[in-house]
């Protein structure tokens, strides 16, 4: 990106600013401190833990939102932007619910479900999430590439195997590990049940 | 690579930004949303413990409750001040830029002060690590020495959790101070280090976690000699972007750590 551009676009915010006023985060702050002693009194309320974590999430989720929308002005930004970075969120922290389902209420329902079933779903979303790749045509990088000489787009695919290497070996370590703690521990659980 | 493409003076040689913002922007938004998804694993982490333990304790009374209290409103209030200073900046107000940038790291370190003797006062009654130290001179209440005996995974989880805000809160206003004093805050990083390491007694854990300035003050040294520069108000923007990230952050463990765990009487 040139200097233009960059001036173009700190203008725009500053533009933004100055169409907005300071006003609007007064009343932002207004609300999120006005949030927090809803939630400090409902602290103090005698509540089923289930209940009061299902509401304190949403009350939190609510603050987050203006954060997000007014101090870090996503509201402004283009909507490629605010979709693209907010749905990857929201999709990547709905994944860790199928590990972590049973604190989270509205899905108890996974932790009746099979383990084989839980990686399957899980196998499924990372298929779709590497969707958008196909679609991304760099259509710059692609033309350079072709336009570079063999043994120039030799190196751009021994490249990208160097590149693989290290993510693959250490996913592959740390997967490892995890199996063979996973068997060392139920195998001194089940010695233990033996003894017992 | 693309300031080669500028000298050249050869116009529209790349795409314009499909996201409609400078590239830094979308850097710091592409790291906080790898780093959101740090502390969302840590947050269902604790969710789970919270939920799934029947004698999890409730060991905060109404001053631990109060406290963390008037920590939120202090990050509120910076967030606040934060974005006023990303005005100021785009207004090009320097001297009202440099006043909210200090105001923020004025909130920023008030924060972390009372966060500090939270953690000092939790120690000392026995809500501990087995790496912590015991403290000399102090006896441990029961209560809390049952809950590190009982449920083990509450002071790991609490300790965890909040350790780790601490410490992106310390980034954060160091990150400020940069953009505000630039190299002028180098010394004053080394002052503070040197002041915690000999002030704070061994036995606590900031008398070790203080060395994170003496790391931050040779990174940021190092930052500054590569490339001097003046920041300007893209950086602070995205300086901001990583404060109120903090803040955020915070605003999930709030409920989560403290109100979900309150000593009700």
């Amino acid at each position: 990106m040139n200097d233009s551009t960059q001036y173009a676009l700190e203008e725009r915010v500053a533009e933004q600013h100055r169409h907005h006023g300071n006003r609007r985060f007064f009343y932002v702050w207004g609300s999120l401190l006005v949030l927090t002693a809803v939630e400090v009194y409902l602290g103090y309320q005698n509540m089923e833990p289930k209940k009061m974590l299902t509401i304190l999430m949403g009350l939190s989720i609510i603050k987050a939102a203006l954060i997000i929308a007014y101090f870090m002005h996503m509201k402004f930004e283009a909507s490629a932007m605010k979709w693209l970075t907010m749905c990857s969120l929201v999709f990547c922290l709905c994944m860790m619910v199928v590990f972590f389902s049973g604190c989270v209420p509205f899905a108890q329902s996974w932790s009746k479900c099979s383990m084989r079933m839980r990686l399957f779903s899980l196998a499924l979303l990372l298929v779709f999430w590497g969707a958008p790749a196909f679609a991304q045509g760099c259509a710059m990088c692609y033309s350079s590439a072709a336009g570079s000489t063999k043994e120039g787009q030799k190196a751009i695919s021994r490249g990208v195997l160097i590149l693989l290497t290290p993510p693959i070996g250490f996913m592959t370590i740390g997967a490892g590990l995890a199996v063979r703690y996973g068997k060392k521990r139920d195998d001194a659980y089940r010695n233990t049940d033996h003894e017992g | 690579m693309s300031e080669a493409a500028v000298q050249h003076g050869i116009p529209n040689v790349y795409e314009p930004s499909l996201f409609g913002t400078y590239s830094k922007k979308i850097g710091m938004w592409l790291f906080l949303l790898s780093d959101s998804l740090t502390f969302g694993a840590l947050l269902y982490a604790y969710s789970y413990g919270r939920i799934s333990t029947p004698n999890w304790p409730t060991p905060f009374h109404s001053e631990s409750i109060l406290n963390a209290t008037i920590m939120t409103a202090f990050l509120l209030t910076s967030s606040l001040t934060m974005v006023l200073a990303v005005s100021a900046a785009a207004n090009g107000k320097k001297s009202a830029l440099r006043g909210w940038l200090l105001a923020t790291m004025v909130c920023g370190l008030g924060f972390i002060i009372l966060h500090g003797r939270e953690w000092s006062n939790l120690i000392a009654e026995g809500l501990t690590l087995p790496v912590f130290p015991p403290v000399p001179g102090h006896e441990a209440s029961v209560e809390f020495a049952n809950v590190s005996k009982t449920v083990p995974q509450f002071p790991a989880t609490f300790f965890g959790l909040t350790g780790m805000h601490m410490l992106h809160v310390t980034i954060g206003v160091i990150y400020l101070g940069i953009v505000a004093l630039r190299k002028l805050f180098i010394p004053i990083l080394l002052v503070l280090w040197a002041a915690g390491y000999y002030l704070i007694p061994t036995y606590s854990p900031f008398h070790y976690g203080v060395h994170v300035l003496l790391v931050s003050a040779i990174v940021c040294g190092i930052i500054l000699w590569l490339r001097p520069k003046v920041y300007d108000s893209a950086d602070v923007e995205v300086a901001g972007l990583y404060w109120h990230f903090v803040d955020l952050v915070w605003m999930f463990i709030f409920p989560l750590v403290y109100l979900m765990s309150t000593k009700i009487v």
